[in-house]
């Protein structure tokens, strides 16, 4: 009787909408958390993750080797191994399953050899692949050093490229994607070597963080085109030689601001042959071989703060030196998201890439949409728990830079305007 | 009138209480051997991972409560000024680019007490509640 007296007054059934919604509030704050913490087996602690996504382009491209009927080979498998063998001792191991079964955009290889008849496919052998692994050594609570194969502390991204939890989106900006067999990378991931991080407390101007590097690149690019409607194609091989290089973070005093610069000298050989037909018979070309200097440059700003999640970056690659070898590269990106809930994250990004701004003859190829690819994403995030996220996105691009049809000098092979659709589903522990 | 203005009584009392549990008191606590002088500035160094030695010498060992409870809730938000969902993603950056290890994970205030007493170099905390002899708190 006295609930019914309750609900006949308008403001009996708001409060009990109030003390219904309270009552699930507390319901669910306290019992939906999962429990996040890494595998520990003796000193050795064991986390990983992982990511599975849907790929699907509109038109002829072929992107991150999907098309038109799309492709589920867009995953990624990892195991971190870490210990800390004493106060100032760590060391780190990740594996990755590198391998067709998974995919292998997982690491976005390419089969490719001047000399295998099945080049531009996928590599159809199964591997488990050695990410990183290092010793890090801290001498005191502002210096460390590392060495072995470590990620390149390159910009926002590169060291967390694989992580897919960690994104926003599921396709990462243009800067680090792997396009055409690697020939088209701007950032690289690993490098066999030595790196330190140093930091300097700037007292209420906030702190700089100086991560160095020297050694070489882990991995090496090459391609063979697809042959063209005449028959005529291209082979090129890289390898990578001694690189010098590091970050600069500045941690601002406005809580979530954080600008970096990063930079690296290499040196680059680069092995190129072409082929030609003619009357039914292909002739390869002597090939040409040369070291060449290779700079990076980019320019970070990243502002995380109150549900807010800004990034944008600036990177260029110029391959200098040599007439041969000489091209440009840039590119940049702008993305900015939204937290809502603590669970969904709505984002837009602008995505531009150039990678080559002018030909041998010194011809302007910024218009050549065979050397640009711009992109204006939307899409959105959802965080189901501390492990597990959802992703999907649309891409419309302009241009064709990075599609998975390399060195094609024919036109009409590719669309100018198309689209992407991505999801994915991701998790870490 | 008077049943209703009891009804809003009850209801404020019950969002208070609720605001109440999640706002848990908490202290800091290390091994009863452990004779470092410990500030708050250096919690918040040790359980984002800049510091990784005591000053009289020996590896930290932090340990934090799960995920879910509202003393580690308390902990972030009064000693690291960050939700414990913030901290989760900023051990996921530290782990995945190999700088650094999170605090090991245990599931109560009692084991929090049984490891710090046992380990000389361990540091964890606790609801107020919960205190007894057997460690050491630090005062904020």
């Amino acid at each position: 009787m006295r609930i019914e007296l309750i609900m006949r007054k308008k403001w009996g059934k708001a409060f009990l909408r109030i003390l219904g919604a309270a009552l699930l509030t507390t319901v669910v704050a306290v019992g939906g958390a999962e429990r996040t913490s890494a595998v520990e087996i003796g000193k050795v602690n064991i986390n990983g993750f992982g990511h599975q996504g849907l790929l699907l382009t509109g038109g002829k491209n072929e992107f991150l080797f999907a098309d038109e009927t799309g492709t589920w080979n867009f995953n990624s498998l990892a195991l971190l191994f870490s210990s800390r063998v004493n106060d100032k001792t760590t060391v780190y191991s990740q594996i990755q399953l590198d391998e067709d079964t998974l995919g292998d955009q997982s690491n976005n290889t390419l089969n490719n050899s001047a000399d295998d008849p099945a080049a531009g496919t996928r590599d159809e052998t199964d591997s488990i692949g050695l990410d990183w692994a290092f010793v890090d050594y801290r001498f005191n609570e502002d210096l460390s050093v590392r060495g072995g194969q470590v990620k390149m502390p390159w910009g926002i991204y590169n060291e967390l490229r694989d992580v897919k939890y960690l994104h926003l989106s599921t396709v990462l900006p243009y800067m680090y994607v792997k396009g055409k067999g690697g020939t088209t990378d701007i950032v690289h991931e690993a490098l066999r070597g030595v790196a330190a991080t140093y930091r300097i407390d700037l007292g209420g101007a906030g702190r700089l963080v100086i991560d160095p590097v020297v050694g070489e690149i882990a991995d090496e690019g090459s391609s063979l085109g697809i042959p063209d409607a005449l028959g005529n194609r291209m082979g090129m091989k890289m390898e990578h030689g001694l690189l010098v290089g590091g970050r600069i973070t500045y941690d601002t005093p406005i809580d979530g601001l954080t600008l970096m610069s990063t930079f690296s000298s290499s040196e680059m050989y680069m092995w190129m042959q072409m082929s030609m037909s003619m009357m039914g018979t292909t002739s390869w070309m002597t090939p040409v071989e040369e070291w060449d200097k290779m700079e990076m440059l980019i320019t970070s700003l990243e502002y995380v703060n109150n549900g807010i999640d800004l990034k944008a970056e600036y990177a260029t690659m110029d391959m200098m030196e040599k007439a041969m070898l000489k091209s440009k590269m840039e590119s940049y990106y702008v993305q900015a998201g939204y937290n809502v809930t603590d669970k969904w994250t709505p984002f837009v990004r602008y995505d531009y890439i150039l990678t080559d701004d002018e030909d041998s003859s010194g011809n302007d190829l910024k218009s050549d949409p065979r050397f640009y690819q711009k992109a204006m994403t939307v899409g959105v995030g959802y965080k189901i728990n501390y492990n597990l996220a959802l992703k999907a996105e649309y891409h419309s691009i302009k241009g064709y830079a990075l599609t998975d049809k390399p060195f094609v000098f024919s036109s009409g092979k590719n669309d100018k305007n198309w689209d992407l659709f991505a999801a994915s589903i991701s998790f870490i522990f | 009138m008077k049943r209703l203005i009891y009804l809003r009584l009850v209801a404020a009392l019950w969002f208070a209480f609720t605001v109440t549990a999640q706002a848990a008191d908490v202290v800091v606590i290390v091994n009863l051997a452990n004779t470092n002088n410990l500030s708050t500035t250096m919690v918040k160094k040790i359980y984002t991972g800049e510091m990784t030695s005591w000053p009289n010498g020996g590896a930290v060992a932090p340990i934090d409560l799960d995920e879910n409870s509202e003393v580690r809730a308390s902990f972030s938000a009064n000693y690291l000024g960050k939700t414990v969902g913030n901290m989760k993603a900023f051990w996921a950056h530290k782990i995945f680019t190999g700088r650094g290890i999170p605090p090991k994970v245990t599931g109560s205030d009692s084991e929090v007490k049984n490891i710090v007493s046992g380990n000389a170099n361990a540091i964890g905390y606790i609801s107020a509640s919960s205190l007894d002899r057997s460690v050491k708190a630090i005062s904020k």
